[in-house]
């Protein structure tokens, strides 16, 4: 799962400023949580296209693909086959 | 308008304090630069730095009554006053000068605190009833004229701005954390805060007794609505003709003035109505000012011009660049005296320079038709919002948010976001809050800058929670869409947008802003309005446009809203100095209030060249720039090198009976 943890740190780093008292879970909602807005949510497609060598169509561009730790991990995984 | 300051003892007034007290009202210099006074007795001391509006020669203040039982301070007008003085003379008053805000002497004495509700103007002000023994305040309706104050034992001390009150003894200032919470929410603290603790704000609407017994506050006017369907204004002729002759009454009675007076002029539809109404009245070439930036995403001056062309105005335009705004930001800090989320009021700030460079002291100004007749997006998104939540599945009707925010429909990539984010919680339309509970998430991200310590004192502490406490239910009669009215009259126009945006930046160079949106008659008016002659649809300002489409080009009639907005990375990307050394490490340790490592990161992220940053990353800047500034100027007394020198001040000294006229 090397995926999920170099996500964890990016969303840490980037959006929580290595906020040590905020605990993120895997499931948590992005949007819902404030952690990212919608803005932010280009920020973390470049990440993604860069870090996993993948392209994020505009139709998968959708929060049930982006929205939490577990469901991008999900979503490269299926890209990635 | 001016700046005015007292104090009060209830034992006795220590003589010795008046070199202070002298420092309370020569601070206000940039709020009256044309003349001081002071006037003290044994108990009582009453300043106030003048802008001569009304009777140049004989106007200066404190004034007293006929028998000197009553001092006066103010700081504002009262547009009505040749109307109330010839009543007030006809049953036997004498006045002693030809200023408007005498008025208010005289009906103290015939009505006391009921003389409110015959004022129509902009006001603060104080007077000291020596019978009495008693301090009577008054702010006007709504929130144009600021007046905060302190008790210390036994004294009371007010003044316009809070910085005045830090030369009195006793009184030092300290930042009160729950109030910068609640800015970093809702842009700027509650109503009847202020960002240093111990200085408390007259709220909008309200007045105040204060004796040796006691002091209270109470409230004499409100934003009110019809309970029901058969309260509202609903014929479409009678609407057009009241609010055609409200505006242009209120329009006239904003022109009494003993100097020339201006006008504003945005490019948008409010200043182009103020502007045409005035045109209306006068013929004479009319002079208007307005700011063009250097950045074109913000600039209106295609628009200024053509309305400026088509009422054949005298238009002077200052042209904003993007690195004046990070020059002149620690100067607008040290006016709003609290922290700004926007680079917005930098460029007012230097607006209200050129408008004095160019002889002007009054200007009118088109503030207040957007909260009142549902100008601002926040009421299309609660009116879709509310639309949506009638058939959450479906799946056009989020497609609507696109219309309000065209970027929405330009970036096809963030589209699904961004209905996502509009839908969150959308079938709570009972929330009191439905509107705004969005927008105030941002809460926790700026805050969660601060430091953890600073975090752990306030964790208990929610400002919406607060906020819903002091409201006390107030609001939750009405539908979502009225509620959001109420919220941004009774939070962001008094606190935010009339101050740091407002009095503050263009009372910096003694200009004084006239607002006829905001003439107590209108406000009513537009409160009784059915909303869909406000927002019909999605088309705001229904009315308005309807009403004045005559006098103005189609082109200014029929744009899109064009919200005021400076530019916030593009004017700290001009001025990488500044944010190198107020985000320095040494600098963040110093001032002691946000977290390093979490500023470093933020600094490295915007600050990447071609990235894109988002607005509340935006905000986030900018709140911790400016936080960082106020605690400086404020907390660790910078040298600053704008404070106004000394001036001569005339002092009336009534400590002895005799003395009294």
């Amino acid at each position: 799962m090397i995926e999920k943890e170099q996500i964890r740190s990016f969303i840490f780093k980037n959006f929580m400023f290595n906020d040590n008292s905020r605990v993120l879970k895997d499931n948590e909602s992005f949007l819902n949580s404030g952690i990212i807005d919608s803005t932010g949510v280009l920020e973390l497609v470049s990440f993604v296209e860069e870090t996993f060598n993948i392209q994020v169509n505009d139709d998968e561009l959708i929060p049930e693909n982006l929205d939490s730790v577990i469901q991008l991990v999900q979503f490269i995984q299926n890209k990635k086959k | 308008m001016c700046g005015i300051a007292g104090i009060f003892d209830c034992v006795k007034l220590n003589p010795d304090i008046l070199p202070s007290f002298k420092k309370c009202v020569n601070i206000l210099d940039h709020r009256g630069p044309d003349g001081k006074g002071i006037y003290f007795d044994e108990f009582t001391a009453l300043g106030q730095a003048r802008l001569s509006i009304f009777d140049l020669e004989g106007g200066q203040q404190p004034i007293p009554n006929e028998d000197g039982s009553l001092w006066l301070v103010c700081n504002g007008e009262i547009f009505n006053y040749i109307e109330l003085r010839k009543e007030l003379e006809n049953k036997g008053h004498v006045f002693s000068t030809h200023t408007d805000v005498e008025v208010i002497l005289h009906l103290y004495e015939d009505y006391g605190e009921n003389l409110l509700k015959y004022l129509n103007g902009q006001f603060a002000f104080a007077v000291w009833d020596r019978k009495k023994h008693s301090l009577f305040l008054a702010r006007d309706h709504i929130g144009i004229c600021p007046l905060y104050y302190s008790k210390i034992k036994d004294q009371f001390a007010f003044a316009s701005e809070a910085k005045a009150l830090f030369f009195l003894p006793g009184v030092t200032p300290e930042i009160n954390l729950q109030a910068l919470i609640q800015t970093f929410t809702f842009w700027a603290p509650l109503p009847g805060e202020s960002m240093f603790k111990n200085i408390f704000e007259l709220k909008p609407g309200y007045f105040m007794w204060v004796n040796e017994k006691k002091s209270y506050t109470r409230q004499y006017w409100k934003c009110e609505y019809p309970s029901d369907e058969t309260g509202y204004i609903t014929d479409p002729v009678q609407a057009v003709d009241e609010v055609s002759f409200l505006l242009e009454d209120a329009v006239r009675l904003r022109l009494r003035a003993d100097v020339p007076v201006g006008a504003y002029l945005s490019g948008g539809l409010d200043s182009s109505i103020t502007t045409s109404l005035v045109k209306l009245k006068n013929n004479n070439k009319l002079r208007t000012f307005s700011i063009g930036f250097e950045d074109v995403n913000f600039d209106e001056t295609y628009y200024q011009q053509l309305v400026s062309k088509n009422l054949n105005t005298d238009h002077s335009a200052f042209r904003c660049s993007n690195e004046s705004i990070g020059n002149v930001l620690e100067q607008v800090v040290w006016h709003t005296e609290k922290p700004i989320l926007r680079t917005a009021p930098a460029p007012l700030f230097q607006l209200s320079k050129f408008v004095k460079e160019n002889g002007f002291k009054v200007v009118l100004t088109g503030e207040g038709a957007d909260e009142f007749f549902s100008g601002y997006n926040i009421y299309k998104e609660t009116k879709i919002r509310c639309f949506n939540a009638r058939q959450p599945d479906s799946a056009l009707r989020p497609m609507l948010f696109s219309r309000i925010y065209p970027y929405i429909a330009t970036n096809s990539r963030t589209l699904k976001f961004w209905q996502s984010f509009f839908q969150k919680d959308l079938l709570k339309t009972d929330d009191p809050f439905y509107s705004h509970r969005l927008r105030w998430g941002n809460k926790s991200y700026l805050s969660g800058f601060l430091r953890n310590d600073l975090l752990q004192h306030v964790s208990d502490y929610d400002p919406v929670d607060d906020l819903q406490d002091r409201l006390a239910g107030y609001i939750d009669p009405y539908d979502p869409l009225t509620r959001a009215h109420f919220l941004e009259a009774h939070i962001f126009l008094a606190s935010y947008l009339l101050s740091s945006q407002g009095d503050r930046m263009i009372m910096s160079h003694g200009v004084e802003g006239r607002y006829p949106f905001l003439d107590k008659r209108v406000i009513e008016f537009a409160n009784r309005l059915h909303p869909n002659f406000k927002l019909r649809i999605l088309n705001e300002k229904w009315l308005l446009k309807k009403a004045f489409a005559g006098l103005l080009p189609d082109e200014v009639i029929k744009r899109n809203k064009q919200p005021y907005r400076a530019p916030v990375k593009a004017s700290f990307m001009s001025n990488k100095n500044l944010i190198d050394n107020w985000f320095s490490e040494q600098k963040l340790n110093e001032t002691g209030l946000f977290d390093v490592e979490k500023v470093n990161l933020l600094q490295k992220k915007i600050f990447q060249p071609d990235t894109v940053v988002s607005s509340r990353d935006e905000m986030a800047v900018t709140a911790i720039l400016t936080t960082e500034m106020l605690t400086d100027q404020y907390i660790f007394n910078k040298q600053l090198s704008w404070l106004p020198t000394d001036k001569y001040i005339k002092v009336l000294d009534y400590r002895t009976e005799k003395a009294m006229v």
